[in-house]
């Protein structure tokens, strides 16, 4: 064998060995991160009763004790009452300091039925908690048609912007660069009260389009990302458009827009998890009625504060879709996080 | 009309109607982001006490020059700004060590195997802030922490990791951070990494060239962008940052968890509240003087990055 | 045909302002707690069964939502009645409606003198808060099967030396066991500590101690006069006990909720110190814990600091309410009802306080809440020998009218957490610490 050829071998060999140590350092950090995800959702069936033991799986059902006080209960799993007392045959007050038993002697129930309907509540208090409640489904899809509200638009809007200051007068593209950017640094604490009375002004308060106007607003990222995607696109471009006598709009949508898709692909995967995991513009606009996902999980959360159970299965709800999108549209996910943050 | 004329005339048509296309974004930011900042700015002129206060008084430079002097107001201050600048110094190692080394690693494997850890690697930038904080909680709290319970319970810990009160917090929170924007990062990286052409790798590989050849000459010059991009992001964000070093306690007296946007945000608050100091016109002085200049070094980066480019 | 189009349009708008007019008025009402909403919602559906017309919107508020509302109260959105509002000091009480301006039937139901108690800390005349309960009282919490497996029995505790016999025979005995961490379990709330408990631990080292607190917090005496501090003996023993490990180590950086709570339901400690919360959330998640309780020891004159009815923080209407007159109304109708003896009975037994309020037009009090059970009613029957409960109001509420809004005060403020941990971790002494507490208090009250 030549020389060259058992260089070449080395070569080849060196580079495979190069090849497993990083696929091995790789996946135990990709184990390592995966971690605190499972144990999220293992947590999310552990009673908080037994949360001071490691559980590596879901711990096993514990029969419900009857002797369990019912406001307690209540309490503690969230029970709508309303349809608890019609489910059971109840009308009036009940004294929550009765147990279930004495609940079932005082009512006459039988204390199976009562049983039977606690069980599943152990372990399961969090997903029933929000599996049942209508306002989880109202949340989530208001969530889903915010965000994708958010990224069409904040698109649409960024882009515009980002065209409109590639093509403008050196200094007054300055200005409103430095403009954008300062929504790098503002501090939310001081800007609560002023911004809230504004949106009040403008007879926003409690909307659902507040939250989106707030979403498509720009900001430093946004500009950052479409104005070096815009100036990236040689100038020849608009000049031949220019001899057929097309205009900016035409530019924009026939050939600006289909050649910054890597742009729009990382700016929507910048969004998405943005938008979607938003928290003060709920607290701060609107009520309970009209949070996004994560000021509803938050809510919820605060409310059972020593229940992990509820905690962490809202956490896990709000996890879930985007971990879903993410896993299985991996082409396009990949695609796009490769694709433009950086041109210059 | 001469040609030169014209020629002015194009850049007034195009300025106006470049005008038409920034201006429906513009208008939102101004509404919704600039004017509650500008109409705030103002009240570092005044003794406001909370973000809840109404009544206000005028005092002129007053607080400019007690957040140098005033020995009550400056302990909140430096040091947490201090601490933000060593939280910052960490952070853009962990930029590079997390970023950088995965993206180099990531560039070497196949596409298929790539987008399976990529994705895992950039799953804890979805989690959101709030949920970043329960993350801390759930695998760290001292007594039901998941991964605390399993460290002892494998007998690799004698005692339960207290991430809140141990000097040792402030590189935890720089870790967590670290791993939590790891896809962030390598993303960015990586996409500088890709528009090397694959021919002047190839043609490197041939004529023999070493690794770390490979990686001064020719990867190294290409990622600059992302390191711009990396620096300006890691500059102005540890001074934002503010979900994790919550997670960290430093709402509940970790003081090594308490970064300069918590200071921020507790001189906001009214002393009602369990953690508020009520400094609300210092706050905001404070933040003027200490952003003002990061304001102006991260848009000197990026005018050099830019300009780089056009050579 | 056309006639048939002006019928159908007549009937619809009849209906629409029948309905209109019929369509119940919306209040707002803010829970207590968000722990309590399931038990006053029912309490508020019986308000909506006897006043048709108004429909209640019951909502709590949280810390992490806190921020978001009080940028909602300040801006003047507020929620039409509050049973959590407020007035901790003269300017938070500006906010608030005076309630003796209001129609309010049950003044005469009162124990205690309502009408001037918020006049008394504050040196304004005016009832911002209708305060129906006594304060959350403090104890020592454990449980039952525990200590009984433990050998111990707490309801013979008499004095303070019984008290620290039995915490080192309990300290002992959590020795024995490797699945408990703490003898008392706790950890930092900025409330609980040095306002609740650090005001109940004083009086059982001198019966004076509150008065003594007063004078401290009207500027009549120093704090880093340690002879006449009656601080000072609490905060020894509780180093004390700190010393010899009953505490969990820098307890002052455990977060309340997650790690404290948590690990009492979770049974790392037999024993803990808390208010009345905690039995509820220990039995609601582990219904099969029997909890006990017991007081503090008495001092010299017998007697156990309880906490009287708190007005700087309960019930309240904000003045903003009044800008919409029928909102108004019906907050002012929800506050009698609230207030009624029927209601105050009906919250005293869900909630598990005991009222500072007459109900014997309701056949008095059944009061079944572990904590009411086991500590409040047998000191009140001599079942921890001669003890009973002192009703005397804190300290620092003398200082009430002298607080400069805004400054951080000794009473409860976040920056006591780093003092009691550099005092109880021993990098300050009883005199840096009482100088730490002079200086709080000189920089937060202005004594005239």
């Amino acid at each position: 064998m030549s020389a060259v050829a058992v260089h070449r071998k080395q070569v080849a060999a060196r580079r495979a060995i190069a090849v497993v140590i990083l696929v091995v350092l790789l996946s135990l950090y990709a184990l390592l991160t995966l971690t605190p995800f499972y144990f999220l959702f293992i947590r999310s069936f552990v009673p908080t009763a037994e949360s001071a033991k490691f559980h590596a799986w879901v711990p096993p059902n514990r029969e419900f004790n009857l002797d369990a006080r019912f406001g307690n209960m209540a309490t503690f799993f969230n029970l709508d009452l309303p349809k608890f007392k019609k489910d059971m045959g109840i009308s009036g007050y009940i004294d929550t300091n009765l147990t279930i038993r004495e609940l079932a002697e005082t009512y006459t129930i039988p204390p199976e039925k009562l049983r039977a309907y606690f069980q599943p509540f152990y372990l399961f208090n969090g997903w029933l908690n929000i599996l049942r409640s209508a306002e989880a489904y109202r949340s989530f899809i208001a969530t889903v048609c915010v965000t994708a509200l958010a990224i069409v638009l904040g698109t649409l809007l960024g882009s515009a912007t980002g065209l409109g200051l590639s093509r403008f007068q050196r200094k007054w593209q300055s200005v409103l660069y430095t403009l954008y950017l300062l929504q790098m640094v503002i501090p939310g604490v001081i800007t609560m009260l002023p911004s809230y009375i504004i949106v009040r002004t403008l007879g926003l308060t409690n909307t659902y389009t507040v939250l989106v106007l707030g979403a498509i607003s720009g900001g430093a990222l946004s500009t950052m990302i479409f104005t070096s995607a815009a100036a990236g696109i040689p100038r020849e471009m608009q000049e031949s458009l220019k001899v057929d006598g097309g205009g900016m709009f035409t530019y924009y949508h026939s050939i600006m827009l289909p050649l910054i898709k890597p742009a729009i692909g990382a700016f929507s995967l910048i969004t998405l998890p943005q938008v979607w995991n938003s928290l003060l513009g709920s607290l701060l606009y609107n009520k309970s009625g009209k949070y996004l996902l994560m000021a509803f999980i938050s809510s919820f959360a605060g409310n059972y504060s020593t229940n992990y159970q509820a905690i962490y299965a809202g956490l896990a709800i709000a996890l879930l879709p985007l971990l879903a999108l993410y896993v299985g549209l991996q082409n396009l996910f990949v695609r796009a996080a490769l694709a433009g943050a950086v041109k210059g | 009309m001469g040609p030169r004329t014209s020629l002015s005339l194009t850049l007034r048509r195009e300025n106006r109607t470049s005008l038409f296309f920034v201006a429906p974004q513009f208008l939102l930011y101004l509404t919704f982001i600039l004017l509650p900042l500008l109409v705030s700015i103002p009240l570092a002129f005044t003794d406001l006490v909370g973000f809840t206060s109404t009544k206000a008084q005028f005092v002129g430079i007053r607080n400019f020059i007690s957040i140098f002097t005033d020995p009550g107001v400056m302990q909140y201050i430096w040091p947490t700004v201090l601490r933000t600048f060593i939280f910052m110094a960490c952070n853009y190692l962990t930029v590079f060590i997390f970023g950088l080394s995965f993206a180099l690693m990531m560039y070497e494997l196949s596409t298929r195997v790539q987008k399976s850890y990529f994705v895992i690697i950039y799953l804890p930038y979805i989690i959101s802030g709030l949920g970043a904080g329960m993350f801390i909680e759930l695998l760290f709290a001292r007594d039901t922490g998941s991964l605390n319970l399993l460290l002892e319970l494998l007998h690799i810990i004698p005692q339960p990791i207290n991430l809140k009160s141990s000097s040792a917090s402030l590189f935890a929170l720089v870790a967590f951070v670290g791993w939590r924007y790891a896809g962030y990062n390598m993303a960015i990286f990586l996409s500088g990494l890709l528009t090397i052409p694959v021919d002047t790798i190839d043609a490197a590989k041939m004529d023999g060239v070493s690794y770390l050849q490979r990686l001064r000459h020719i990867y190294f010059p290409q990622i600059i962008p992302s390191i711009a991009i990396a620096t300006i992001s890691c500059l102005v964000g540890s001074f934002g940052i503010f979900d994790e070093p919550v997670g960290f306690g430093a709402l509940y007296g970790n003081e090594q968890a308490r970064l300069f946007s918590i200071t921020l945000y507790r001189m906001g608050l009214g002393t009602g509240g369990t953690y508020g100091i009520g400094m609300l016109a210092e706050g905001v002085a404070s933040s003027i003087v200490v952003f003002t200049p990061l304001i102006i070094i991260a848009l000197l980066i990026f005018r050099w990055q830019k300009r780089r480019q056009v050579t | 045909m056309r006639y048939k189009l002006y019928l159908f349009l007549t009937v619809v708008m009849l209906a629409g302002v029948t309905a209109a007019m019929g369509a119940p008025l919306v209040l707002e009402v803010r829970a207590s707690q968000p722990e309590y909403m399931a038990k006053e919602r029912q309490i508020w559906d019986v308000f909506e069964q006897q006043n048709s017309d108004i429909k209640i919107n019951l909502f709590s508020i949280n810390e992490s939502e806190d921020a978001a509302f009080q940028a909602r109260l300040a801006a003047g959105n507020p929620p039409g009645f509050s049973s959590m509002a407020y007035a901790q000091s003269v300017k938070q009480g500006e906010t608030m409606v005076d309630l003796k301006t209001v129609d309010f039937k049950w003044w005469d139901k009162f124990a205690y003198d309502i009408k001037n108690a918020w006049k008394k800390r504050y040196g304004v005349d005016k009832v911002p808060i209708m305060q129906w309960s006594s304060g959350p009282l403090a104890s020592f919490i454990y449980y039952k099967d525990e200590m009984a497996k433990a050998g111990l029995d707490p309801s013979t505790i008499r004095t303070m030396a019984d008290l620290d016999a039995f915490l080192a025979k309990l300290k002992q005995y959590v020795g024995t066991r490797s699945d408990l961490k703490y003898v008392i379990a706790t950890g930092w709330h900025v409330w609980c500590w040095p306002y609740q408990f650090l005001h109940h631990f004083i009086t059982a080292f001198d019966p004076a101690a509150q008065s003594k607190a007063a004078d401290l917090y009207t500027g009549k005496a120093k704090w880093t006069d340690l002879a006449k501090n009656p601080y000072v003996p609490a905060f020894r023993k509780l180093k004390e006990w700190y010393d010899k490990g009953y505490f969990p180590k820098e307890f002052w950086t455990l977060a309340w909720e997650d790690d404290f709570e948590a690990a009492f339901i979770g049974r790392k400690a037999i024993l803990t110190f808390h208010g009345p919360w905690l039995w509820d959330k220990v039995e609601a998640a582990d219904p099969s814990a029997q909890l006990a309780g017991f007081p503090l020891p008495p001092n010299s004159a017998g007697k156990i600091q309880a906490f009287p009815p708190d007005v700087s923080q309960g019930p309240g209407i904000y003045k903003d309410v009044q800008k919409n007159p029928a909102v108004f109304k019906a907050a002012v109708r929800a506050l009698n009802f609230m207030f009624s003896p029927q209601s105050v009975k009906m919250l005293a037994e869900s909630l598990g306080s005991v009222p500072a309020y007459d109900l014997s037009s309701v056949g008095g009090l059944n009061l079944r809440t572990p904590q009411y059970l086991t500590v409040i009613k047998p000191v009140m029957d001599g079942k921890f020998g001669k003890a009973s409960w002192d009703n005397t109001g804190f300290g620092p509420d003398a200082g009430g009218r002298f607080y400069i809004e805004g400054r951080p005060s000794p009473a409860f403020s976040d920056p006591l957490q780093p003092i009691w941990g550099d005092y109880f971790s021993g990098k300050i002494n009883m005199a840096g610490l009482m100088a730490a507490y002079q200086k709080m208090f000189d920089n937060a009250f202005k004594v005239q």
